[in-house]
């Protein structure tokens, strides 16, 4: 308070010297100063405590989804960190093709890092289901699951080069289904060239090593 | 005739240089060409030198995608600048890999051909040779078996989900805030507003107000008598006791910040006593006007403001 009267009175000792003389018009009085500094601080204020608030309650819904509370989440608008949340709480519970279309509409949305963490931990889950499905002789099932686990690990990886789990993970999904040089696995295939494929497809299962 | 033989030489060196320029050279900067793993980038710049009028055919600029099963071109970005006679392109090419290998293999990156298009000549060939580089493992062949958690343990973790930063909205909501409560006290301040409004009065701008306000209604020696008066009174009140012109050099004293308008304020007593004591009215207020004595007003009233 003290400052501020301090600073007014030795302000206005150079304006009283000056009045007698043409006073220059294009300088603003302080008056229109010190409102146009009020008004921009309050914008700024307001806006930042609305991002606060946005911020807060999009922690609150991540929170829930962590905490199991089934919270529907728009995937356009919603942060990087609750599409990820929400993504935790649908790979938990196995709700794969929810995860799938969630991350289709919401991915181009996502912050670069975000959406490669996001395809890399929906691999993450499509690899341990394969090792289920292995583990139960299931091969018709592992086989497209290991496929489409690598191709959201390369995209990741294209995303994040520098990323070492990435890369590690998509290694040991290499290894459970080796791409080859001409891979023709077009969908007209008859059933048994697919379930011989499928043998030819899977040489190690890592449990099976000795 | 030796002039002839020098012109010849001369058209032949000449002509030898203009035929190297046409044909394009490509010089390439290799990166390391070991110790790559899976999804590493590799980044290879090409300098394709082509004769000034010439240049890359952009059908022939590769786009980025997959080459093969392993080898993806993950981008091209290319860069034009002319150096001497010669027009360059900086090629920059980003290949990512993502072959896994069980042990360190030798991997080639394939050739790419730009074609090169001159004015009323055949394309030329500006070719980036293959390359090749070393790809190693990333993990050992056989891990190691750890019997709980099954093979699902050979993953690495899911990314953790986390929460927002709200540091940055907090921080900017201080300061914000700090700034528009600072400003709301100046400017309390500055009109006199509470909690400043013990501040000094204001006897002049009192004043301003009522000659102002008389200046505003229509011409008569009432309005002009009050105008007068009102900043009598300012004086009165300003210096605490009655004012006349003869107290004028101990108010300017007690008062300093008004000396710079002393000529108006003697004007001012000299209409004023005209009007008051010669009975003069009409004559005082053809000598200063009601939109003088507003005018005077307000910079008397400017004059307390600026030193309140």
């Amino acid at each position: 308070m003290m400052r501020a009267t301090t600073l007014s009175d030795s302000a206005s000792a150079g304006r009283t010297e000056r009045l007698s003389d043409e006073r220059p018009r294009f300088l603003p009085s302080r008056g229109i100063i010190i409102i146009a500094v009020l008004a921009a601080s309050s914008i700024a204020f307001t806006y930042a405590g609305g991002r606060y608030l946005e911020k807060r309650a999009s922690n609150a819904t991540v929170r829930a989804l962590v905490a199991g509370e089934d919270v529907a989440v728009d995937p356009v608008y919603a942060s990087s960190e609750v599409v990820m949340a929400r993504l935790h709480f649908l790979l938990f519970r196995d709700r794969l093709d929810e995860a799938q279309s969630l991350l289709d509409e919401a991915v181009p949305h996502m912050k670069p890092a975000a959406q490669a963490d996001a395809l890399y931990n929906l691999a993450n889950a499509r690899i341990r289901l394969a090792f289920h499905a292995i583990e139960k002789r299931d091969l018709d099932h592992a086989i497209p699951l290991v496929r489409l686990a690598k191709d959201d690990y390369r995209k990741a990886l294209g995303v994040r080069p520098e990323n070492w789990d990435y890369k590690y993970n998509l290694d040991v999904a290499m290894r459970l289904v080796r791409d080859f040089p001409q891979p023709d696995f077009s969908e007209d295939e008859d059933a048994e060239g697919e379930s011989k494929r499928v043998w030819t497809d899977l040489p190690g299962i890592p449990r099976g090593l000795p | 005739m030796i002039l002839r033989v020098l012109a010849g030489a001369l058209f032949l060196v000449l002509g030898n240089g203009v035929a190297r320029a046409d044909t394009p050279t490509v010089h390439v900067v290799e990166p390391r060409s070991v110790g790559y793993f899976i999804g590493d980038v590799l980044t290879r710049d090409a300098d394709v030198a082509v004769a000034d009028d010439a240049k890359i055919d952009p059908a022939s600029i590769p786009r980025p995608g997959p080459l093969n099963y392993w080898l993806e071109l993950k981008s091209v970005d290319v860069d034009e600048y002319v150096r001497g006679v010669r027009k360059h392109y900086r090629i920059r090419l980003a290949y990512q890999t993502f072959y896994a290998p069980l042990e360190p293999r030798k991997l080639e990156i394939p050739a790419i051909r730009f074609r090169v298009l001159r004015p009323e000549r055949e394309s030329t060939l500006a070719v980036v040779p293959s390359w090749s580089f070393i790809s190693s493992p990333l993990r050992e062949i056989m891990p190691e078996k750890n019997g709980e958690g099954g093979p699902a343990k050979l993953l690495r973790a899911d990314a953790p989900v986390s929460l927002s930063s709200t540091t940055l909205e907090r921080t900017s909501m201080a300061i914000a805030g700090v700034t528009a409560v600072v400003a709301l006290l100046l400017l309390a301040h500055h009109l006199a507003l509470w909690p400043f409004h013990r501040r000094r009065r204001r006897p002049f701008t009192q004043a301003m107000r009522t000659v102002r306000r008389e200046a505003a209604k229509a011409a008569q020696s009432a309005n002009y008598r009050l105008a007068l008066l009102a900043l009598h009174r300012a004086f009165d009140e300003a210096s605490q006791r009655r004012v006349l012109a003869e107290d004028l050099d101990s108010f300017l004293v007690a008062r300093p910040e008004f000396e710079s308008l002393r000529p108006d304020i003697e004007r001012f007593f000299q209409t004023s006593r005209r009007a008051f004591f010669a009975d003069d009215m009409l004559g005082s207020r053809a000598e200063l006007t009601l939109s003088d004595l507003a005018t005077f007003a307000t910079s008397m009233s400017e004059c307390e403001r600026a030193v309140a």
